[in-house]
């Protein structure tokens, strides 16, 4: 028998018995839509803890600690920092400096009318770029820019104080007006002249210990992941921050006491090229020692949990699901007494077991079929419905409450199907018991 | 082309074996058309069903075209049937959800015969019938002689080499009935089909050359063109002589033919 053939058969069967055929139907579109919809609402939980995630942490990095190692654990120096890059999969690495004994501040304008009291880190001039700062004007240092070249943070030209007017008119403050333009700050960052002054307090007052200008050349985006000194803070060449402290320690009489030593670094930064990869990366670079953070491990654990729930809300949904698969077998089982027959008769004319038993699969699998795609038509306008309301409720926010993807409405179509297939299974074999003397009998 | 030998058949009803037939061997030859007659629980029925595998004997033999159909398993039945039987109900039994066209072309589509194909086929024997102006309709919007002739029309369309029908015209009021009959005779003969029917109607019987009446599960009388096949006969014909020689047997041994046949039909009926 030709498979068009058989399933034109139960098609028309299930055409006869319209109004079971209808609720059964039904009772598979509540089923699949209670799983589909406590599974969206699990995958929309697990995209809302990435994205959290994201804001809190570059995925992709990793922080390195000199602390919490044993004493066998080598400081972080640069030959370590550097032994780090021939990790696999690890971008960039570099140490991350954040001046010690370096009182530093920013002036600009004539007499050093404006100034300003920015952070000051140092990390390698190539990791840079690759360390994932978004620019938001500018560009980024290149290798054969000068000395003192940098980026600065978002919000760091809002940070200098105009010393020739009062409080409240001494800053401009960052704040944007109604329709969200922000007010010009005092100095413009690219365009004037900055300097960079090592200063300390003497009997008489201030004084200048050295002053050099400072080309900078970009402004980052503000990412709470990557530190305070993207919302104000100064990033320039470790080497040109190192020996900008030195120059500043020896006019200040500051005696350096790891004079003669390698240079050992708090902190280090490690990218990877890939979320995928963090574990492993972690791994390693705690093999040999080191403490380290990452987004990753809150990630990972977080996973754990969502998955949890995922699990939860499934099992839940399945609920539904199970009601309607004793729905298809009770309507199956009820075709074929009606049918009884019809089965006999069709033995008598020649039809082979096979084909009877799969004519009534093909009628069961329809059910779940139709069942699924017609509950998923529902699943994604209640969704919509869903995330409309739940957005409003919690004004505006960009974070579905229900995401369907691609995965989950194949996964919910195919289950309905396979859920309708083996409810009919059994029913089906009792169709093929049936005798052909059944075609006489039931006069 | 249907051989039966020592046939039995009991059932057990509430604990009590009922005998429903007993050593009942025939021999049905190829475009012969048969009717087995009988009372209400005479058997017939039973053989009819036997004869067809639809029902396993207790004891003995069936064998259709050489194979032996009292042994097959469901399957080969299945296979079987759609090469060689065709079937006729007494009640129509069509799908109610397919059209004229579609009932008759169904045996056809259990083979594996393409649509287009098998509905050529099943417009040609219904128009033949008489039944070209109904083939889109549905069973239930037909009446019952225009059903049963599309119930047979399905029995005919695979061209089997044997059809049984169980009381063809018992729903089928009695003018119906005569054109049913004439049109079953007619078919088989011209596609020289053997024709097995149980009827319950003597009369009708007396239209078919081969007569088997039977009685409380055995053959009381077999008759064909109204001549008694004797025992010794019978006994030939189970040694597969050949057609003619026992008809000239038969012959010879009954000069008054037209007065056995009345007889033995008179007999059918006063039981």
């Amino acid at each position: 028998m030709k498979i068009s053939d058989l399933l034109r058969l139960s098609f028309d069967n299930l055409k006869r018995r319209k109004g079971r055929t209808f609720l059964t139907v039904l009772g598979v579109i509540i089923g699949t839509c209670s799983i589909v919809m406590m599974v969206s609402i699990g995958v929309a939980l697990d995209k809302s803890f990435d994205d959290m995630l994201q804001n809190m942490g570059d995925l992709t990095l990793i922080e390195v600690y000199n602390w919490g190692g044993n004493s066998e654990t080598e400081p972080l120096t640069d030959d370590v920092i550097d032994g780090f890059m021939n990790i696999e999969n690890v971008r960039v690495a570099t140490p991350l400096y954040q001046p010690r004994y370096f009182n530093a501040r920013f002036t600009s304008g004539n007499n050093d009318k404006y100034r300003s009291w920015g952070n000051i880190r140092g990390i390698k001039r190539e990791a840079i770029e690759v360390y994932g700062y978004e620019l938001v004007d500018g560009r980024f240092p290149r290798k054969n820019d000068k000395e003192f070249t940098v980026i600065v943070g978002e919000f760091f030209s809002y940070g200098f104080e105009n010393t020739r007017k009062k409080y409240p008119n001494n800053y401009v403050d960052a704040i944007p007006d109604e329709n969200g333009v922000y007010p010009d700050p005092f100095v413009d960052v690219l365009d004037d002249e900055i300097r960079i002054q090592g200063y300390t307090w003497t009997d008489n007052g201030e004084e200048v210990l050295i002053e050099d200008k400072i080309n900078v050349v970009g402004i980052i985006k503000q990412d709470e992941s990557k530190g305070y000194e993207t919302y104000s803070g100064v990033i320039m060449d470790i080497e040109d921050l190192i020996a900008l402290e030195q120059e500043y320690m020896k006019k200040a009489d500051i005696r350096d006491e790891n004079k003669g030593k390698k240079r050992e670094y708090d902190q280090a930064l490690v990218k990877v090229n890939d979320i995928e990869n963090v574990d492993a990366v972690i791994e390693t670079i705690e093999s040999y020692g080191y403490n380290t953070w990452s987004a990753t491990s809150y990630r990972n654990e977080m996973k754990k949990q969502t998955q949890l729930i995922q699990l939860i809300l499934g099992g839940l949904g399945s609920i539904a699901m199970l009601v309607s698969a004793i729905s298809i077998a009770n309507t199956m089982t009820m075709a074929i007494y009606e049918r009884t027959k019809e089965i006999g008769v069709m033995k008598v004319l020649g039809c082979e077991l096979k084909d009877i038993k799969n004519m009534f699969l093909a009628e069961a699998a329809a059910i779940g079929f139709l069942g699924g795609i017609t509950g998923l038509v529902i699943c994604y306008g209640l969704s919509a419905v869903i995330n409309a309301v739940g957005a409003s409720l919690m004004g505006g926010g960009e974070t579905a409450l229900s995401i369907i993807p691609v995965w989950l409405a194949l996964f919910g179509t195919g289950f309905s199907t396979l859920v309708g297939i083996v409810s009919g299974y059994v029913p089906a074999l009792r169709a093929v018991k049936i005798t052909a003397l059944s075609a006489i009998r039931h006069d | 082309m249907i051989k039966v030998q020592n046939l039995r058949k009991v059932y057990k009803v509430g604990g009590e074996k009922v005998v429903a037939l007993n050593n009942i061997s025939v021999h049905i030859q190829p475009g012969e058309f048969c009717c087995i007659v009988g009372t209400s629980g005479s058997g017939k029925s039973t053989l009819l069903n036997m004869l067809a595998g639809l029902e396993k004997p207790t004891k003995g033999k069936v064998k259709i075209a050489g194979k032996l159909v009292s042994k097959m398993t469901e399957k080969e039945l299945a296979v079987f049937r759609q090469e060689n039987i065709g079937f006729i109900f007494q009640s129509y039994n069509l799908m109610p959800t397919l059209t004229a066209v579609e009932n008759v072309a169904f045996p056809l589509m259990f083979k594996g015969v393409d649509k287009k194909v098998r509905e050529k086929k099943a417009r040609k024997i219904l128009k033949e019938m008489g039944l070209g102006e109904r083939m889109e309709h549905k069973p239930g919007e037909l009446s019952g002689g225009q059903q049963q002739r599309v119930g047979i029309a399905r029995a005919f369309v695979g061209k089997p080499k044997v059809i049984f029908a169980d009381e063809p015209t018992g729903n089928l009021d009695s003018a119906t009935t005569e054109q049913v009959m004439k049109m079953l005779l007619d078919i088989s003969q011209q596609n020289n089909i053997t024709f097995v029917m149980v009827t319950h109607d003597p009369e009708l019987a007396k239209m078919a050359r081969r007569v088997i009446t039977l009685k409380d599960g055995r053959i009381v009388s077999d008759t064909r063109d109204g001549i008694s096949l004797m025992e010794e006969d019978r006994l030939l014909a189970l040694e597969d002589r050949p057609h003619e020689s026992r008809q000239t047997l038969a012959e010879t041994v009954i000069q008054q033919p037209d007065k056995t046949a009345g007889d033995n039909i008179n007999t059918a009926k006063d039981e």
